[in-house]
């Protein structure tokens, strides 16, 4: 479907035409911009998710395995009795903020470590794979909220990249083009009807000067 | 306080009776046989040695959760059994032992009903081997609420204590402080027994302060690495062979002479040197070595390895067993056949959870107490 549909060979349209050009151009540039940016921006994050991914899983299995470990030392029972006891609630703050006017969610874990004898179980009837268990899953629920946080934030990126992108494409291939195109008809409509009035003028001064010498 | 004494010939019976139960635990190679079975085949082989709640769980259970409720009640049942067969004073003593698990079951409740957490769910932790019987926990596990609870427990030996720490309405923390001078209390009435005049109980004294001692030791690690208290005497059991002072002493220190001062003069060098011989370590090495790595852990605020812990109660039973050899004739030979009996459950377990999670027999052997 064209950009333009109807069009007017009026100077006045022809100027408010060359308007539209100016500020599609300015537009273009400005969200290439955008564009590059959230390109840059993205491309220097996403190792760092990536890498927090690769360690999210370490410490996913570094806690499966000591959880493993516990169902051996302690049996279910008495892990099921320990983890009845922690008191310690985490708290999670959730704020945004903006990345080239895009709004990320910024998560952050309050409390997420609890000192041992503030946990709520006993020091005299569990054992030391019990702490290991809990400070394992600190760690864990610790990259779990930075990476689901971050990942987020690429995410929201990666949308307003394919958007923006979009966009400029769109300005790029069609606005712009289009606009140009028109401007060019426009121009070559103006002077071709400039070119009318120019012969008729002349036609009418050939009359004149002819019935004069008569 | 006491009853009745008993005689040397009830003595006599009583620990030659618990020194053949004893012989009759799993062996090795038993435990070895099973690091290659599959679950089925454990629960079968553990049914037709001695554990018969297998048959009786049977019907309605399977796999691990089989095996695992089969254990806890045979464990239970080994204990009512021995505190039935214990006469006269060993029956008060053994009581006073078993009292550990009262403490356990009563917690359980009362966190269940603070916490809202599902009776049934609360009923599957439950390790009815205390003097508090399964129908008593039963029925406190009905009661509505902790006001209800406490009120039912009024002969409890440890109901001053509970109703004395408990707050109702429950303020955040409670639980924990409650469970810690429970246990404390627990030790020291055991230290005190062990220092009365009564000749027989002496016997238990060596083994309490031993227990004492790798208790403290354990939770100084602990609190080393996972706390930042600096007051570590709220949580030290006086009566060990440590004193409490030495131990706040090492507990703030920084210099690496005066930890190892402490280590040599604790004996902690000798127990952490066996510890890790077991673990395959050369043992030449591992005698220069130990102090060193202790103390590299303690420096940088990490416990020592949970698999060191293990090795710890390995050492732990081999003391309770020769201070059973050294005194035949005692409460010890009970005491080192329960604990025998207790570490046969554990291994069990991580035998059959680590088959379950497929783990690798070797690996599975460095969990066995043995």
């Amino acid at each position: 479907m064209p950009y333009i549909t109807e069009t007017r060979y009026t100077r006045s349209e022809l100027l408010a035409m060359r308007k539209r050009l100016q500020i599609a151009e300015k537009a273009h540039r400005l969200l290439q911009m955008k564009h590059d940016g959230l390109i840059h921006e993205f491309s220097s994050f996403a190792p760092q998710v990536k890498k927090e991914l690769d360690f999210l899983i370490i410490r996913h299995t570094r806690a499966r395995t000591l959880m493993i470990a516990g169902f051996m030392v302690e049996g279910s029972d008495a892990l099921t009795l320990s983890a009845n006891s922690v008191e310690s609630l985490i708290h999670i703050d959730l704020h945004t903020r903006k990345i080239f006017g895009v709004i990320t969610p910024v998560i952050e874990g309050i409390d997420i470590k609890s000192d041992l004898v503030f946990r709520g179980y006993s020091l005299y009837n569990t054992s030391l794979i019990t702490d290991d268990i809990v400070d394992t899953y600190e760690d864990l629920v610790e990259a779990i909220i930075t990476y689901s946080a971050h990942e987020s934030t690429l995410k929201r990126l990666l949308v307003e990249i394919e958007r923006i992108g979009r966009r400029v494409k769109a300005l790029e291939n069609i606005v712009i083009p289009q606009i140009s195109h028109a401007i060019t008809v426009m121009s070559r409509a103006r002077d071709e009807l400039e070119r009318e009035e120019h012969a008729r003028l002349s036609h009418v001064k050939k009359g004149r000067q002819r019935n004069d010498a008569h | 306080m006491i009853s009745f004494a008993i005689t040397p010939p009830q003595y006599i019976y009583i620990c030659t009776r618990m020194t053949v139960r004893k012989k009759m635990l799993f062996e090795a190679s038993q435990y070895h046989r099973m690091l290659n079975m599959d679950l089925n085949q454990i629960s079968r082989f553990i049914g037709e040695n001695g554990y018969e709640e297998i048959k009786e769980l049977g019907r309605t259970q399977s796999g691990i959760t089989l095996i695992e409720e089969a254990l806890s009640r045979n464990l239970a049942r080994t204990y009512r059994n021995v505190l039935n067969a214990t006469p006269g004073s060993l029956q008060y003593l053994m009581k006073r032992f078993l009292s550990k698990g009262d403490i356990d079951n009563v917690l359980a409740i009362m966190r269940g009903k603070e916490f809202h957490i599902p009776s049934s769910q609360i009923q599957k932790i439950l390790l009815p081997g205390g003097t508090l019987s399964l129908e008593k926990l039963n029925q406190l596990l009905s009661l509505h609420d902790n006001h209800e609870v406490i009120q039912n427990l009024v002969d409890w030996e440890y109901y001053p204590l509970l109703a004395d720490k408990i707050l109702i309405p429950y303020q955040k923390g409670s639980f924990a402080d409650l469970e810690n001078t429970l246990y404390r209390h627990y030790y020291e009435r055991n230290y005190a027994l062990g220092k009365s005049r009564i000749r027989i109980w002496n016997s238990i004294l060596p083994y309490i302060r031993y227990e004492i001692d790798i208790i403290n030791l354990k939770n100084m690690f602990r609190i080393k690495a996972g706390s930042r208290v600096e007051d570590i005497r709220p949580y030290i059991i006086p009566g060990g062979n440590i004193q409490s002072s030495a131990i706040q002493d090492v507990f703030t220190t920084q210099d690496k002479e005066h930890f190892v001062k402490f280590v040599k003069e604790a004996k902690i060098q000798i127990i952490f040197s066996q510890v890790l011989e077991d673990l395959n370590c050369d043992p030449v090495s591992c005698e220069l070595d130990t102090v060193d790595q202790i103390w590299k852990r303690w420096y940088e605020r990490k416990v020592p390895l949970f698999l060191v812990m293990v090795g710890i109660n390995r050492v732990r039973l081999h003391h309770i067993d020769s201070l059973a050899r050294r005194y035949p004739f005692s409460v010890l030979p009970i005491l080192s056949y329960l604990e025998n009996k207790r570490y046969e459950v554990t291994n069990l377990r991580a035998i059959a959870r680590g088959r379950q999670f497929e783990q690798d027999p070797e690996e599975i052997k460095k969990y066995l107490v043995m």
